[in-house]
C-alpha cells in the first residue's frame, strides 16, 4: 500500500496514483506520459502480452506521437513508411486505381501491433511505471475520493482510473460512461497477415525495403455494401482486409471471410499476394459513428479515451484511430498530472479533459466530419460509383474500330450506369463538402 | 508461382494461436434463439462460430473476440448471447494484428 500526505493535511489511501485499463495504444501512451511524469501507476491488460489482442489495418499517422512525444519516434517499431497511397475502385471483374506517389509532410507508417504495443508498453516501465498482463479487469469500484478496479479476487485502488479497453470498452459501460455502440455506428474489419518476404514485397510494389503502399479499395470487396478493402505493405508481409458496416451484414447475411477470399482471388489483387504464406487471420470492430456517437468522456473518477471513447474518423480515403487513441491517451494523462499536482480528483477537475480533447484534432476533426457517417453510408458509392468509373475509364481506352469523344463516352457511362446526372451531381457537391 | 489458395474458415482459424481456457466466455440460451428471426449470429461472425441445426450450437474455441456477435445478437436478434473477454492471459493471441 502506497499512502501520501495530501496537500490540506488529509490522507489518502491509494495504492497508484492512477490506473489504466488496457493496454493498447491509448492505454500504453497515458501510462508512459503519466509515468515519465514521476506518477506512481498501473497498466492492466487482459492478453498474455500487450498487443496480443489488438488488431489494426494498418497505418499509423505518427504526428500526434511526435508532437507530445518526440523521443518515441527514434526507436519506434515500424514495418515500412508509406510513400505510396493508392485509392481503387473495384468491380468484379476491373479495378481503377489512383495512386500518388511521393513524400507527404505528414508521415505515416505501417505497424503490427503485438510489435508496436509491446515496444511501448517496455517504454512505460522504463520510466517506471507497472504493466500487468494477462489479467482482466472485471469490475470498477467507486468509495469517496478513491476509484478502483476489481480483477477476480483482487482489488486496487488509485486516484483515478483511465479507461481504455477498446471498442467494446466493457468498463466504460461500468463506469456509466457509456452505452454499447449502435450497429450502425461500428464497422467489422477482419484480415488475413500474409507473408510474402521483403525483396518481394519491394519488387511487387516498386519500392525501397523501408518504403510501402497503403491501398483502399471500394466496391466490389463488400459486394456494394458500405466498407471496403484495404491492403498494407509491413516488411516482410502484407495486411489485406475488408471492413464493412455491422448493421448492413446482419441485415443482408454477407459473410466477411467468404468475401475476403472473394478479395484474394480479384484480378487486382491476386497478382499481389500470389504465392504468398498466410500466417494469420483476424477479427475486430471500428467505432465509425463520429462525433454523434461520442459518449460521456468524464465520470466520478474515470477518463475514457481511444476506441472505447468512439475516437476514430473514417473518411473514405483516409482510416484513422491510433493517431487518435494516442492523442487521447496523452491528453488523459495529462488531466490526470494536473489533477495530481492540484490534489484535486473531482468531477470538475477532472473535466479539464474535454477541453484538452477540444483544443486538439480530436475533438475538432470529428466535429468537422460529423456528417461523413452519413454520407458514407450512401450505397451508390460502393456500388454504383465504382461501376460508373470503370466503365467510363474502360470505354476511354477500349479501341474497337471507330473511337467517340471523351465526352460522349463520359455521357454514355452515366447513361449505362443509370443515375441521374442530377445526383451525380449532387453527390459530388455533398461530398466535396462533407469529406 | 504457387496460386492463391482459397483458405475455409477452419484453415484460417487454424492459422491463429489459442490459449484455450476451459470456461466458455460466450454461452447462448436457446430458450431465447427459439424466438429469433433474422438469426443474424449466424453469419456476422467472422469466425462462423454459430451453427444452426435445429438449434443453435456454438463453438467458442476459435473465437476472434471482435464482439460482432454481442452487437448484432443484441441489437437485431433476441438477446440469446452471453457476452464477455475470456479470462485473463486466455483466447486468442494475435502474433501480428
Ligand atoms: C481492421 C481495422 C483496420 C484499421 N485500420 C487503421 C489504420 O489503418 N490506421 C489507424 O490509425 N487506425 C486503424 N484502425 C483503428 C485502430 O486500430 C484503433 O483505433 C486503435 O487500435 C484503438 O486503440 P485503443 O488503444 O483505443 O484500443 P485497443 O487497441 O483495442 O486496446 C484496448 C486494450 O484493452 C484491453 N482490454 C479490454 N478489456 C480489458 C479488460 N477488461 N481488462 C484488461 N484489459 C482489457 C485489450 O486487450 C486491448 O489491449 C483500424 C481498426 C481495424 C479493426
Ligand atoms: S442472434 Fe442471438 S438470439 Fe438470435 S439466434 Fe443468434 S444467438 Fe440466438
Ligand atoms: S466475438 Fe467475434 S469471433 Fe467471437 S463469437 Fe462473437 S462474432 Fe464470433
Amino acid at each position: 500500500m502506497v499512502c501520501f500526505i495530501c496537500f490540506q493535511g488529509l490522507i489518502s489511501l491509494a495504492d497508484f496514483d492512477a490506473i489504466v485499463v488496457g493496454a493498447g495504444i491509448a492505454g500504453l501512451s497515458s501510462g508512459y506520459v503519466m509515468a515519465s511524469a514521476g506518477l506512481n501507476i498501473l497498466v492492466v491488460e487482459r492478453g498474455k502480452v500487450p498487443g496480443s489482442k489488438n488488431v489494426t489495418g494498418g497505418r499509423i499517422y505518427t504526428h500526434a506521437i511526435e508532437k507530445f512525444t518526440p523521443e518515441l519516434m527514434e526507436d519506434l517499431p515500424f514495418e515500412r513508411e508509406i510513400v505510396k497511397e493508392r485509392i481503387s475502385f473495384l468491380t468484379d471483374e476491373s479495378a481503377t486505381t489512383l495512386e500518388f506517389s511521393g513524400k507527404t509532410e505528414g508521415r505515416s507508417y505501417t505497424v503490427i501491433r503485438e510489435k508496436l504495443d509491446g515496444w511501448l508498453a517496455g517504454k512505460v516501465e522504463e520510466k517506471g511505471g507497472i504493466v500487468a498482463s494477462g489479467v482482466r479487469v472485471d469490475d470498477l469500484i467507486r468509495e469517496e475520493d478513491t476509484t478502483g478496479i476489481c480483477a477476480g479476487d483482487d482489488e486496487i485502488t488509485a486516484r483515478a482510473v483511465i479507461i481504455a479497453d477498446g471498442v467494446n470498452s466493457p468498463l466504460g459501460k461500468k463506469a456509466g460512461l457509456r452505452d454499447d455502440f449502435k450497429a450502425e455506428e461500428l464497422a467489422v474489419g477482419v484480415k488475413e497477415v500474409i507473408k510474402l518476404g521483403e525483396e518481394e514485397i519491394n519488387r511487387r510494389f516498386q519500392v525501397d525495403s523501408k518504403e510501402g503502399v497503403a491501398n483502399l479499395m471500394v466496391g466490389s470487396p463488400t459486394d456494394g455494401l458500405p466498407g471496403g478493402g484495404f491492403l498494407y505493405t509491413n516488411l516482410e508481409t502484407i495486411s489485406l482486409g475488408i471492413v464493412a458496416n455491422v448493421k448492413e451484414i446482419a441485415s443482408h447475411g454477407s459473410d466477411l471471410d467468404e468475401l475476403l477470399s472473394g478479395l484474394k482471388e480479384h484480378p487486382y489483387v491476386r497478382p499481389l499476394i500470389n504465392g504468398g504464406t498466410t500466417v494469420e487471420y483476424s477479427a475486430h470492430m471500428i467505432p465509425e459513428g463520429g462525433i454523434r456517437a461520442i459518449p460521456k468522456l468524464v465520470g466520478e473518477g474515470y477518463l475514457l479515451t481511444g476506441d472505447a471513447a468512439g475516437f476514430c474518423l473514417n473518411t473514405g480515403f483516409t482510416v484513422r484511430g491510433m493517431d487518435f487513441a494516442f492523442a487521447s491517451g496523452v491528453l488523459a494523462a495529462q488531466t490526470i498530472i494536473k489533477c495530481s499536482e492540484k490534489n484535486d480528483f473531482s468531477l470538475k477537475s477532472l473535466a479539464l479533459y474535454e477541453q484538452l480533447l477540444e483544443s486538439e484534432f480530436v475533438l475538432k476533426d470529428l466535429r468537422k466530419f460529423e456528417k461523413a457517417p452519413i454520407f458514407l453510408s450512401s450505397s451508390r458509392i460502393y456500388s454504383l460509383y465504382p461501376d460508373l468509373v470503370n466503365v467510363m475509364v474502360k470505354k476511354i481506352f477500349d479501341i474497337k474500330g471507330e473511337q467517340e469523344t471523351l465526352c460522349k463516352q463520359i455521357r454514355e457511362a452515366i447513361k449505362e450506369a443509370d443515375v441521374s446526372t442530377f445526383t451525380l451531381m449532387k453527390d459530388l457537391w455533398k461530398g466535396s463538402r462533407i469529406l | 508461382m504457387r496460386d492463391v489458395k482459397r483458405l475455409s474458415i477452419q484453415d484460417r482459424l487454424g492459422l491463429n494461436v489459442f490459449e484455450l481456457d476451459k470456461e466458455a466466455h460466450i454461452t447462448v440460451d436457446n430458450e431465447l434463439c427459439r424466438d429469433c428471426q433474422l438469426k443474424p449470429c449466424l453469419h456476422s461472425c467472422p469466425a462462423k462460430l454459430y451453427e444452426f441445426e435445429e438449434e443453435v450450437h456454438f463453438n467458442y474455441e476459435g473465437c476472434l473476440e471482435c464482439g460482432t456477435c454481442f452487437i448484432v445478437c443484441h441489437q437485431m436478434g433476441n438477446k440469446g448471447v452471453n457476452w464477455s473477454y475470456p479470462r485473463g492471459g486466455f483466447g486468442v493471441y494475435y502474433r501480428y494484428g
